[in-house]
């Protein structure tokens, strides 16, 4: 097998917030957005890889930061061998010439004033397009031909050359999109979204162009999209990310037909089915929401959520009662419980009391139930927090800390793929290397 | 089958803009049971969003729905009007479209309720979303302590309304009350906000979209409406965030018993929720019938386009089979006298250029179709040639 085209390692990208001059004089320190934490994927030539995952999971950070759209705060991407973040001037134009993006928004991401044969033209020019000199024909004669051939490649007519953009549709815009990404030629194209702004039997039209090109010109794809069903439907191999992280990635059959991560799963099943059954499909969907990635959970970062989160060994409690325990513990540590709210609400003010009714009114509302000694034991913990012992609170139930939310799951390799999850053999000695994610680093580095 | 708690029949919604006439809606028929979830399917541009603004009486200028009947069931209602406009009434139906605006208007929050793709817009930024849902808990309580706020005599729809301005323009709140503030913790609770209580002190910013999208049923929900209209709800939600939402409306839909009218691009959420379903092209809706009609057996060549065009999860691949070109104009001047797919449509024949009534299809009773496929046979020896066509090029313009 020949080397991959593209290999990503280890790769962060931080936005940092409260990071101004004033910020700082004020000695506030700057809080890091995670986008995108530490991934390790690699992409073969002729193949497509896909990016899923929901909104802010960062991966359209991911694809931008692989080009050099942004520069990267940490690791490195290897484009047919070199560094995309060593490179000089010329070898980056290179890499500019090789490398094109299409994205989402073909409503914005043209410039209104150019037609659109400008607008094709525009990389070629600034490539000083065709290489060398060619006495024959000037070299506005062959941009302006090979235009032409790329809008009739792309199911546009050549004569629409002097048109401008609010003249065509959505699929059509995305298609001049397309036709300038594939002006100079490129080996490798990140496809951000590229169908999520448009109707679906357009969208079919633009897959199966995208399909076609990608045969003809053997271009290579990472396709980030939030769409599991475009993704399945054209992606070979797929990653699936949750806040900034890789949990699951492998050939899209095997992903798709036995994923391995509780996360994986929960999308998969979340999506519905195009079939008269599907209402009586059951559906256990997911609670809560995704965390900030300013501050993302530790341990696993899908465990605020996750249906499967692992008690300790030696607590003998269901699942359900276990996520009950996990919901108030994180809540302990986030000193997130509103007492004066709550006093107000149940019209009570013996603190004594008052627990015991939160614990009923908690239990209430996430239709849980607990039983004996957790119930005691939370109870517990909620009146030592209303006396505003925070810390001894979170001590009171330091006995269900979970292996989940102390130490970060490697990938492992499992039914032709890799997920991070402890559910699956964690190899020994990960504790040490909480961020590392299980990647044999690439030979020859550092 | 439940009894029908909504009729529309031949409504027509126009816009007269500076271009020229553009119909949005044309001549749409279609009977929603009480209790059941109807589903209306479409692209952008097909009127499906119209036809709902149309039902709740949103439609803005330039647009007028020019023709057609609404009617609803609502034996009080009939009972109240049937005096001062009897040509609204019929039995126990009232045609919204023949009863003052006034009226029209008190309709909203009790009888009909709507929720948009776009929860932002149905908020006010500098009130408590609690507050706000009280709010609409009591624009309902009045409605309910007084009868006649429903019924015709001016006086009384003048009250209720001057109650609803009233409480929309004046800081809100001095006329909300301990108990509909309780009732919003309720409402939010039961869309499942987490700590309600707490939530209910928040402004929207503080909202996630998915919580949002929430609230805005909960606020809907505040009316105890006979018929919420739900336009894209899940639209802008991320699919786990989707898939709790489907879950609450069809919680809610269960226990009280609340006829929803869906509006959707999507036909995975179709299937989850509809009972029965609509399926609208350039503001016709060219085939309705049971989930199972539509999806298994549909004779009009756009359900069929619609549902080959969907990458499902469950595939391997292959090819997506497109409906080549793309929706046409809706100005009536461009619109021409045939069935509007033809010019996109495989199977066009010569008879297509006359406009197919609707026919009975093959499916349950209630299934029928606006193409004459589902009266005869296609036949490749009728096709249109492609030089029909010629002038509108195969592409999606
Ligand atoms: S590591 Fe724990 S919390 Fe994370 S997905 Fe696996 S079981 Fe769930």
């Amino acid at each position: 097998m020949t080397d991959p085209l593209l290999e990503v390692r280890n790769l962060r990208k931080y936005f940092f917030e409260r990071d101004s001059f004033l910020d700082r004089l004020l000695g506030d320190d700057p809080v890091a957005v995670k986008a995108v934490d530490g991934l390790n994927f690699e992409i073969e030539r002729g193949e497509t890889l896909g990016l899923v995952g929901e909104s802010g999971c960062g991966k359209s950070t991911a694809g931008e930061t692989v080009l050099r759209l942004q520069e990267a705060t940490e690791g490195k991407v290897y484009f047919d061998g070199s560094n995309v973040y060593e490179m000089d001037t010329t070898e980056l134009q290179e890499f500019r010439r090789r490398a094109a993006i299409v994205f989402q928004d073909p409503f914005s991401s043209l410039d209104p004033r150019m037609t659109i044969g400008e607008t094709v033209r525009q990389p070629l020019d600034v490539h000083d397009w065709p290489p060398g000199d060619d006495h024959d024909r000037s070299k506005r004669e062959r941009r302006t031909e090979r235009v032409r051939d790329l809008l009739n490649r792309v199911g546009l007519s050549g004569d629409q050359f002097d048109r401008y953009p609010h003249e065509f549709s959505g699929g059509q815009r995305q298609r001049i999109g397309i036709a300038r990404a594939l002006a100079l030629n490129p080996d490798f194209v990140v496809l951000d979204e590229p169908t999520s702004a448009l109707d679906v039997s357009v969208q079919a039209q633009i897959l199966n162009l995208l399909d076609d090109l990608q045969s003809e010109f053997g271009l290579t794809y990472l396709l980030v999209s939030h769409d599991l069903s475009v993704i399945r439907h054209i992606c070979d191999r797929v990653a699936v990310m949750y806040l900034g992280e890789i949990v699951e990635v492998g050939p899209s059959r095997s992903l798709f037909s036995d994923p391995q991560h509780p996360y994986t799963k929960a999308l998969l099943e979340s999506v519905p089915r195009v079939d008269v059954g599907e209402r009586e499909r059951d559906v256990d969907t997911l609670s809560g929401e995704v965390p900030s990635p300013r501050n993302p959970p530790t341990g696993c970062r899908f465990r605020t959520r996750c249906p499967s989160v692992i008690p300790p060994e030696d607590v003998d409690i269901e699942q359900d009662e276990f996520r009950t325990v996990q919901t108030v513990r994180d809540r302990i540590r986030n000193r997130d419980v509103d007492l004066s709210g709550t006093k107000e609400f149940l019209e009570t003010d013996e603190t004594d009391d008052l627990a015991d009714r939160i614990v009923d009114t908690m239990l209430d509302l996430e239709e849980a139930a607990l039983s004996e000694p957790h119930r005691s034991r939370v109870r517990e913990a909620l009146s030592v927090a209303l006396e505003d012992e925070w810390e001894e609170a979170e001590k009171s139930l330091a006995a269900y800390e979970s292996v989940c939310e102390d130490v970060t799951p490697a990938l492992q390799e499992r039914q032709d793929h890799r997920a991070a999850c402890h559910l699956l053999d964690q190899p020994a000695g990960v504790e040490d290397t909480v961020t590392d994610s299980g990647f044999t680093p690439r030979q020859g580095d550092d | 089958m439940t009894e029908d708690i909504l009729k529309i029949s031949d409504l027509s919604t126009r816009f007269f803009t500076s271009e020229g006439q553009v119909n949005a809606v044309e001549r749409i028929s279609l009977n929603v049971g009480e209790g059941e979830v109807f589903g209306i399917v479409g692209e952008s541009g097909s009127g499906k969003s119209v036809t709902a603004l149309s039902i709740v009486d949103l439609v803005e200028s330039p647009g007028q729905i020019t023709s057609g009947s609404i009617e609803y069931r609502n034996a009080e209602l009939a009972d109240a009007l049937e005096a001062d406009y009897p040509d609204a009434v019929d039995g126990e139906f009232v045609d919204v479209l023949s009863v003052p605006e006034s009226v029209r208007r008190s309709l909203r929050g009790p009888s009909f309720s709507m929720i948009f793709q776009d929860p932002e817009s149905s908020f006010n930024p500098s009130v408590t979303v609690g507050e706000q849902i009280a709010e609409a808990v009591e624009v309902q309580r009045r409605a309910r302590a007084d009868p006649r706020s429903t019924r015709a005599r001016t006086q009384g729809v003048e009250y209720s309304l001057s109650g609803y301005l009233t409480s929309a323009l004046l800081p809100s709140k001095r006329f909300v009350t301990t108990e509909s503030k309780e009732r919003a913790i309720e409402l939010l609770e039961m869309v499942g906000i987490p700590d309600p209580v707490k939530r209910a002190e928040e402004y929207p910013h503080q909202y996630s979209g998915g919580m949002l999208q929430r609230a805005m049923i909960a606020q809907a929900l505040a009316g105890e409406p006979d018929v919420l209209i739900a336009d894209e709800p899940t639209t802008a939600l991320d699919v786990t965030i989707q898939a709790q939402v489907l879950d609450i409306l069809s919680e809610l839909q269960r226990e009280v018993g609340m006829t929803i009218l869906l509006i959707t691009h999507d036909l995975g959420v179709v299937a989850r929720m509809c009972d029965r379903v609509g399926v609208m092209y350039a503001g016709e809706i060219v085939e309705q019938g049971t989930l199972a009609d539509i999806f298994e057996e549909n004779v009009h060549p756009y359900t069929a386009g619609l549902l080959g065009s969907v990458p499902v999860l469950d595939d391997v691949g292959g090819r997506l089979r497109p409906i080549e070109g793309n929706v046409p104009s809706l100005l009536d001047s461009e619109m021409g006298g045939g069935c509007y797919f033809a010019d996109r449509c495989p199977k066009a024949m010569e008879e297509c250029l006359r406009k197919p009534r609707t026919f009975d299809g093959p499916g349950s009773d209630d299934h029928v179709s606006m193409c004459y496929l589902a009266d005869h046979p296609y036949e490749e020896g009728e096709a249109l040639s492609d030089e029909h066509f010629e002038s509108t090029g195969g592409d999606d313009r």
